[in-house]
């Protein structure tokens, strides 16, 4: 059985446009809510391309996301950089790293030190732990309203503000450690 | 400045990010590619060990691939060094190891 045999055709030109559209309006800000997560250019531009890659398949049997995908794109984003974030501490990425030291290879750092030199927001980012820095940038980066990232985390906006005053309140403390050191 | 305002001043980066890569108009069949996880360090692991053990006792030059979960390894044997070679999306990682 051919692919044309199992989806229809105009149901999959209309995916295809709206994805197409999806993407155009909406890639820079799934980048940039993945550099400040990473902190590296190329790792966001991956993690930017596996969330269009979920983003389709998702489109594909619920074409009515495409309606309003800010707050679903931002979940599938957040998931991805959480998820890139920890398999980064795994053992897995141990191995790599005793691997390439064997090999005599340099090691790559995870984050763009110039980047954090040159944009102090940047550096306070990575400073934090990764569901604060994803709250940060949501709220103090993208404007979110507490009620959209209420939906994004699965919680009330009252909570939002909770995590966020604490979350804010790290950060003011690291900003006056880095000051006075 | 506050935590606010420093977040704020944090421009917004231009992507290269480009539809080419992302695979349009085969909405139908896509698989997205998983990149091996837990296979692939205990593969590498495994390869790590066997080629160690059985390089040891074969002083002939001799190299075999191995693909484990998605991903091909190399391991190459000469006297008592032994290589290990891997590809891990566009990059290649090379371990080397052993006595001479």
């Amino acid at each position: 059985m051919t692919e044309s045999c199992l989806v229809p055709r105009p149901r999959e030109d209309t995916i295809d446009q709206a994805f197409n559209e999806l993407f155009r309006q909406q890639r820079g800000r799934v980048f940039n809510y993945c550099l400040r997560m990473v902190a590296r250019r190329d790792t966001a531009e991956d993690l930017t391309q596996e969330v269009f890659i979920k983003a389709l398949t998702a489109l594909s049997h619920n074409p009515a996301l495409a309606d309003s995908p800010v707050v679903w794109l931002l979940t599938v984003a957040r998931n991805q950089c959480l998820d890139h974030l920890r398999r980064q501490k795994s053992w897995r990425q141990a191995v790599v790293r005793i691997g390439r030291m064997l090999a005599g290879q340099p090691s790559e750092s995870p984050v763009d030190q110039d980047l954090l030199d040159r944009y102090e927001g940047l550096w306070l980012l990575q400073q934090l732990n990764p569901r604060q820095r994803s709250l940060l940038v949501l709220k103090d980066c993208m404007a979110l309203s507490y009620e959209q990232i209420a939906e994004m985390l699965g919680t009330t906006p009252g909570s939002v503000g909770v995590m966020l005053h604490r979350a804010r309140a790290r950060a003011t403390r690291l900003l006056q450690r880095r000051e006075g050191a | 400045m506050t935590v606010e305002t420093i977040l704020a001043s944090i421009p917004e980066f231009e992507t290269s990010v480009g539809p080419r890569a992302v695979p349009l108009g085969m909405t139908s069949t896509r698989v997205p590619p998983r990149r091996p996880r837990a296979a692939w360090a205990a593969g590498l692991l495994a390869l790590m060990a066997g080629g160690l053990l059985w390089g040891a006792s074969r002083p002939a030059e001799e190299s075999w691939q191995v693909a484990v979960d998605g991903t091909t390894y190399t391991v190459s044997v000469q006297g008592e060094m032994v290589g290990l070679e891997f590809r891990d999306g566009a990059r290649t990682f090379v371990v080397q190891g052993g006595s001479q």
